[in-house]
């Protein structure tokens, strides 16, 4: 079972006067399909903190450590910005507020490509396998203009899922959805998280979707 | 109106680069406008200058056969002028004025021409100045009194630090003595001129008995029209000199000394006229190219610019700001680039016209010996030409975009395409018309434009044709990885943004590719002429070689039985009417050689309108019609010629010039040949003069290849703007994709492969272009303004040439934004994403 040992975490933003510290020695541990919740106010640093957790951004102080099931532990805050990325590609997964699909890539290619990114071999089956699990086995050929917000963020968590990571970042993932297609992509990424193993840290300011998670770490007292 | 201006000028400062580059791409061309119309005009008052040094204000030539008269020929010449039978037509005579011309070496080697005239004739145009003062009877009278007395150029006197009165060494003759000076020359003439009294040039040259001409000038003079004489100064070098209508000696002059000839100055100065306009010709239309390319990027920005902005102009108009307000930021906006890029473009120009002058001026020396280039002299009128272009192609591109975004829709309309039009009815339209330009006899102005149509039309399809091939190798590439098909995708995608920097350097590729072709065929052809034409090693020519013709041709027989020679030619010139054309006859007898044919130079033969005419009558020349061999070409420019087997000869007897070209081993024929030569004749190995012919070639055609290389820089930077536009587009796509993983060098990777992907392809679509594109220049443009047609060569390498350049073009031009995606920190990568909230 992966496993995330966050230990004394310290991160400021700007500097001299402007200086802002988002928050500081913060602990935190997560296993392998658990959830998380970050939530607070907007500035208050939780998307922060999710970068610093996707080794995105480099904190001041304190060790990020992810021990993927049956590997050995990476200490993502101490290693260099190559080693990071190929720790994201093979071992984390993203779903962004805004989908940020590939617009020149089919549906069923978007999710193949993160595959292919990850190594993994038979990206185009694996990539079906997951669009079938989140419900878009048929519209695979689709461009992505020509899906919904709903579908868009479906295919963005099958992509985020399909190289089996040992944890899925997500950033306002119903941020840019109506109430009722939120509520069924939410469902969707729970379920897929769930059903892979992995861990879920989301960013939220929808207390609906913080409650759907184990855990919630609200920021913003400093 | 200010808040909008205001907001806009903002906007811009936040896209620097991209200002900055489109700013720079039509200043490259508004620069090479103007440099090449300074170098241009610089060299056409260099050539009048010197034109004017030597033929004063003469505006005709009569010369005897062999480029002498004598002067009992010149007494009855002089008689008949001064009774008004000396020509044929109803000009009259103004002046008549007899030269003496010569070489001679000055001390340190270097030639000097030497010019004797008749100073109360003569329509040199000498300043009799002495010592600084105006015409003073002291320096008529030490003209005409004092031996050696010359006048010489001012720029010359002051580059070698002569003054009035000291003494310029001559090799094996008395020094000459500066008396005063003449108008003209920067100094900078390979060789200089010395304007002596007739008496001294006879003297000096060792010439008493015979005369160079007779000077002469007509009125009225030609004039030209008020049009052709403002589209000469607007466009120098793209009207072709006028040709002036032949002038002909009295019948009866005519008949009694056959090779006396009138020829106009101007055609006497086309010895190699036609390489020199076709010099001309080149520099003006690759600078007019450069322009239009700088143009057509100019249009591509401001059309991005002004779609990019469609949804805010529709807000504004839903706020009430008054449609007129938007039209004239938009004009205002391209304003004020064209005004940066035209205020940039002259200074540049200034500099490169600098840059240019040297191989300008080398091309001119090379081509005519007086002629040489030190300075850009003040002319305005190319600077206001490259301002009043940028301004009013600006304006031009600018007024359908301002009537586009006060026509913005009030709600935004989703999918409107951000790249212009393609129209193929519009390609189809050039095309259309640049056949009928080709398929009616428009002259070599109506080839140009046709040349340009086409291009035009090719730029057109440039997107269509290059999304058509994206798509076959899309589906070619179906079997690789996503991270290779992704760059195929995107190309496809970025086709629209790119498609105007892509048509512009399809259009400079292929106008290189063009050129390329155009230049090596041209060049081929000239060196098998000149290979036809200089085919013995050895040519010895001189007046008098036909009196001594028996001693030669026993010398030449001796030396055919010992095996030195295999055969001669016999060959002299008649100056003759084959009406309504003035032409030089070349008689020709062979031994040891095939037999001479009767032949019409191509010129000639396309002049009288029947290049495959089968014979040829010619009363009292040719015994009946005599059948005629195919032309043969001929790229001197000047007088048309022909050339005939001498028994066909039926006229009166030849004085003309002697040539006899002798095959062998050209080292042992100089040497068992120049002690028997008769006095005056020379003797020419003939391969240093191909050598030097071709030499000028090349000199000639270098400047065009830099003229290629800056339109392709036009373009070039027009490819920078556009794919930093792309990767500005692809920012967020390729930063979503460093978060979830990809390495650093998978966005530049991306974007190079893209970039090259679409260069090469443009790349791919010049080259059926240039192919078209070289064959209206050598089968239309040539011909029409030349009468000669080029042998179509392609050069191996101007396909792969121009493949790299577009290759290498376009992964220079991704290369930074390339850098720039993959040295991107993650905070940027970051801060990108969340822009888009």
């Amino acid at each position: 079972m992966a496993r995330l040992q966050v230990d004394d975490l310290t991160l400021r933003v700007g500097a001299g006067a402007d200086a802002l510290t988002l928050f500081s020695g913060l602990n935190l541990t997560l296993e392998g399909g658990e959830s998380l919740a970050l939530t607070g106010r907007s500035g208050s640093g939780k998307s922060s903190l999710l970068h610093c957790l996707g080794g995105l951004l480099t904190p001041q102080a304190g060790r990020v450590c992810w021990t993927p099931a049956g590997q050995p532990t990476v200490a993502l805050s101490a290693v260099g910005e190559g080693a990071r990325s190929a720790f994201r590609r093979r071992h984390l997964g993203f779903v962004f507020q805004f989908f940020h699909l590939i617009p020149t890539l089919t549906a069923l290619e978007n999710v193949a490509f993160m595959a292919e990114l990850a190594g993994q071999d038979a990206p185009l089956e694996r990539a079906r396998a997951m669009l079938d699990a989140v419900g878009l086995g048929a519209r695979g050929s689709a461009f992505p203009e020509t899906l919904s917000g709903g579908e868009q963020q479906r295919v963005a968590l099958a992509r985020a899922l399909v190289h089996g990571p040992a944890a899925v970042l997500a950033d306002e993932p119903t941020g840019n959805l109506d109430g009722r297609t939120a509520d069924a992509v939410a469902a969707v990424l729970f379920e897929q998280v769930r059903r892979v193993g992995a861990a879920l840290i989301l960013v939220t300011h929808d207390p609906a979707l913080a409650a759907r998670a184990d855990g919630t770490l609200a920021l913003g007292a400093g | 109106m200010t808040y909008l201006w205001r907001a806009r000028r903002r906007a811009l400062r936040r896209e620097p680069l991209q200002s900055a580059l489109l700013i720079l791409s039509l200043a490259l061309g508004v620069a090479v406008v103007v440099a090449v119309d300074l170098v241009n005009a610089a060299s056409r008052t260099a050539m009048a200058s010197a034109s004017a040094q030597l033929e004063g204000f003469s505006t005709h030539r009569l010369e005897g056969p062999g480029g002498s008269l004598d002067l009992a020929t010149y007494a009855e010449l002089r008689r008949a002028w001064r009774q008004g039978t000396l020509l044929a037509s109803e000009d009259r005579v103004r002046g008549f004025a007899p030269v003496l011309e010569g070489r001679l070496r000055l001390g340190d080697g270097r030639g000097l021409v030497l010019l004797g005239i008749d100073p109360f004739a003569s329509l040199q145009n000498v300043a009799f100045s002495d010592a600084g003062q105006a015409t003073s009877a002291l320096a008529w009278e030490s003209f005409l009194l004092q031996p050696g007395a010359a006048f010489l150029p001012d720029g010359f006197l002051s580059a070698e630090g002569l003054a009035l009165g000291d003494a310029i060494p001559v090799q094996g003759r008395p020094p000459l003595t500066v008396l005063g000076t003449l108008p003209g020359d920067d100094g900078a003439s390979a060789q200089p001129l010395a304007v002596v009294d007739l008496a001294t040039a006879q003297e000096w040259l060792g010439v008493t008995d015979r005369l160079s001409r007779i000077d002469l000038a007509l009125t009225p003079p030609a004039t030209q029209s008020l049009g052709r004489r403002a589209l000469e100064r607007l466009f120098p070098g793209l009207l072709l000199p006028n040709k002036a209508p032949p002038v002909a000696l009295h019948p009866a002059l005519r008949a009694r000394y056959p090779g006396l000839m009138v020829r106009s100055q101007a055609e006497t100065r086309l010895a190699l006229g036609g390489l020199a306009s076709a010099f001309q010709l080149n520099l003006a239309a690759m600078g007019l190219l450069a322009m239009v390319v700088g143009l057509y990027l100019l249009y591509g920005a401001l059309t991005f610019s002004v779609r990019r902005r469609l949804e805010s102009f529709g807000r504004f108009r839903a706020l009430g700001v008054p449609q007129g307000q938007l039209r004239s930021l938009v004009l205002r906006e391209a304003l004020v680039f064209a005004s940066l890029g035209a205020l940039l473009g002259l200074g540049l120009g200034r500099v490169l016209a600098g840059g240019l002058l040297g191989l300008v001026s080398d091309t001119l020396a090379g081509l005519y010996d007086q002629v040489a280039i030190a300075a850009l002299p003040f002319d305005p009128v190319p600077y206001l030409k490259g301002l009043l272009l940028a301004l009013g192609g600006a304006f031009f591109v600018a007024w359908p975009l301002a009537g586009e975004a006060a026509r913005a829709p009030l709600l935004p309309r989703a999918g409107r395409p951000l790249a212009p039009p393609i129209r193929l009815s519009g390609a189809v339209g050039l095309g259309l018309g640049a056949a009928l330009l080709l398929s009616f006899p428009t002259g070599y102005l109506g080839a140009l434009a046709a040349l340009a149509a086409l291009l035009l039309a090719g730029a057109q399809l440039v997107a269509p044709v290059t999304g058509g091939l994206l798509r076959v190798l899309g589906r070619l590439a179906e079997p690789l990885p996503l991270g290779l098909r992704l760059p195929l995708r995107e190309a496809s995608r970025g086709l629209g943004r790119a498609q105007l920097a892509l048509a512009a350097l399809v259009v400079a590729l292929a106008t290189a590719v063009g050129m390329t072709i155009m230049v090596s065929s041209f060049r081929l052809t000239v060196a098998d002429w000149l290979t036809e034409r200089l085919d013995a090693p050895v040519l010895v020519r001189g007046a008098a070689l036909g009196a001594d013709r028996p001693v030669l041709e026993a010398a030449l027989h001796a030396a055919r039985e010992a095996g030195v020679v295999s055969g001669w030619v016999w060959r002299q010139g008649v100056e003759d009417w084959l009406e309504p054309h003035p032409v030089s006859v070349v008689l020709l007898e062979a031994e040891g050689r095939p037999a001479p044919q009767l032949r019409l130079s191509e010129p000639l033969a396309r002049r009288l309108a029947r290049p495959d005419a089968p014979t040829l009558s010619w009363p009292g020349r040719l015994d009946g019609a005599q059948a005629l061999a195919p032309f043969y070409r001929a790229y001197g420019g000047g007088r048309p010629e022909l050339e005939m087997p001498r028994a066909l000869w039926q006229g009166p007897a030849p004085e003309g010039p002697w040539g006899l070209a002798i095959y062998g081993d050209a080292e042992v024929l100089e040497r068992r040949l120049a002690p028997i030569l008769p006095d005056g004749a020379e003797m020419l190995a003939q391969g240093p003069v191909k050598a030097r012919a071709l030499a000028i070639f090349d000199r000639t055609f270098r400047v065009t290849a830099v003229l290629q290389t800056l339109a392709g820089l036009v373009a070039g930077v027009g490819l920078l703007s556009a794919f930093a536009g792309l990767a500005l587009d692809r920012q967020r796509q390729l930063s979503a994709l460093r978060v979830l993983g990809a390495p650093r060098r998978f966005a530049a990777r991306q974007l190079l492969l893209e970039a090259g992907l679409l260069a090469s392809l443009a790349g791919l679509c010049a080259l059926p272009l240039g192919l078209l594109a070289a064959w209206v220049l050598c089968d239309a443009v040539n011909l029409r303004a030349f009468l000669w047609t080029l042998d179509f060569h392609v050069p191996a390498g101007a396909f792969l040439q121009a493949l790299a350049l577009a290759l290498g073009a376009g992964l220079l031009a991704a290369l930074g934004p390339a850098l720039r995606a993959a040295l991107a920190p993650p905070a940027h990568v970051l801060e990108v994403l969340r822009a888009e909230g």
